[in-house]
């Protein structure tokens, strides 16, 4: 559950960093997990899909980093 | 369509990392996903110390003992309860909250439904129920789980982690990013030790390993064992 949270406000910052939203589409979203962040990789792919439904997001696919350290970070992504 | 990426190609091979050269724009974003939560936290948390509050977060695993220990305090604190109060966090019911006010303190009981743990802006829906005027102590009792309130800020300038005799020594080892974001691990159920098999060193250990430097205290609410080391770190202060 919470990592459907996260993956709306993941899906909010993504969205608000378009230029354009409405011609836009995310394919990629590159996330840096920390280790010892709290958050489940394969629970934030889970949550994912039904998050980004009917966003610029859709059809993204998250590539995933695991780091040292408690932070959970949107490095960068992949639009057209 | 490209099973990794969803990005239309028919015979992309489903690796994990690919690249789409001359289609897809790179934009950098190098923004935390945790950052509104602590910045609310951090408002929170100085609105609460211009008042004179200084909020407790006590988490752990459901059963560690949470709401016990908080009961224990305030029997044995022999302060006024006035000067305490308890935002209750839990799934359903408010039936920590109630124990809490058999004690004559303040309580307001937070039910997340589905959430599973606290977070800075329900602990502000909280507030706003919650008369804290001649208070200087503020509660958080997150909602038992070892995982999912880890990440989450709610505003306190110092967080209690309970993990009790029964759960087993290895949960600092199992659950480290709970113990990285604690300030003290409290052992509890000291009463049970004889009947179970657990180690405190090692539970200390695993939860150093994550947080070094982490003050351990081992303390029974049922006898008091130990909780006049916990009134001395709560008395500590930040
Ligand atoms: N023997 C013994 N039992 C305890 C002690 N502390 C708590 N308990 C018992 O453990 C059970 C759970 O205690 P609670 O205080 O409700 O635990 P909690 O962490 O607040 O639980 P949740 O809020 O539901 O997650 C109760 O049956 C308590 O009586 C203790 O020091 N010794
Ligand atoms: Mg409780
Ligand atoms: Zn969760
Ligand atoms: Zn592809
Ligand atoms: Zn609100």
């Amino acid at each position: 559950m919470h990592e459907a949270r996260l993956c709306l406000s993941l899906v909010d910052l993504a969205v608000a960093h378009l230029a354009d939203a409405s011609r836009e589409r995310i394919v990629a979203l590159h996330l840096e997990v920390g280790e010892v962040c709290g958050v489940v990789p394969e629970a934030l792919e889970g949550a994912f899909p039904i998050c980004a439904a009917g966003t610029p997001a859709a059809d993204a696919v998250l590539r995933i980093e695991r780091v040292p350290g408690r932070d959970l970070r949107l490095r960068e992504m992949e639009v057209t | 369509m490209c099973g990794t990426c969803g990005c239309g190609r028919p015979d992309e091979p489903a690796v994990r990392r690919h690249d789409h050269p001359g289609d897809a724009r790179r934009i950098a974003v190098e923004r935390s996903l945790l950052e509104e939560n602590d910045r609310r936290a951090e408002a929170l948390r100085k609105r609460l110390a211009e008042r004179g509050v200084e909020a407790v977060g006590l988490l752990g695993g459901p059963g560690a003992g949470k709401t016990a220990l908080l009961e224990a305090t305030f029997q044995r604190l022999g302060a006024d309860p006035a000067r305490e109060a308890v935002v209750e966090g839990d799934c359903a019911t408010d039936l920590d909250a109630q124990r809490i006010a058999a004690h004559g303190v303040r309580a307001v009981q937070v039910a997340t439904g589905a959430v599973c743990h606290l977070d800075a802006h329900l602990v502000e829906h909280a507030l706003a129920e919650l008369d804290l005027a001649g208070v200087s102590r503020l509660w958080i009792e997150n909602v038992g789980n070892l995982v999912c309130p880890a990440p989450f800020a709610c505003g306190e300038s110092r967080r209690v982690v309970l993990v009790s005799v029964t759960e087993g020594d290895d949960k600092p080892e199992k659950y480290p990013a709970m113990f990285a974001a604690a300030d003290c691990l409290v052992i509890s159920k000291l009463d049970l030790l004889p009947h179970v098999e657990f180690d405190p060193e090692r539970c200390a250990a695993g939860a150093r390993r994550a947080k070094p430097g982490l003050p351990v205290l081992a303390v029974s609410s049922r006898t008091g064992q130990g909780l006049a080391d916990w009134l001395a770190w709560l008395g500590g202060g930040a």
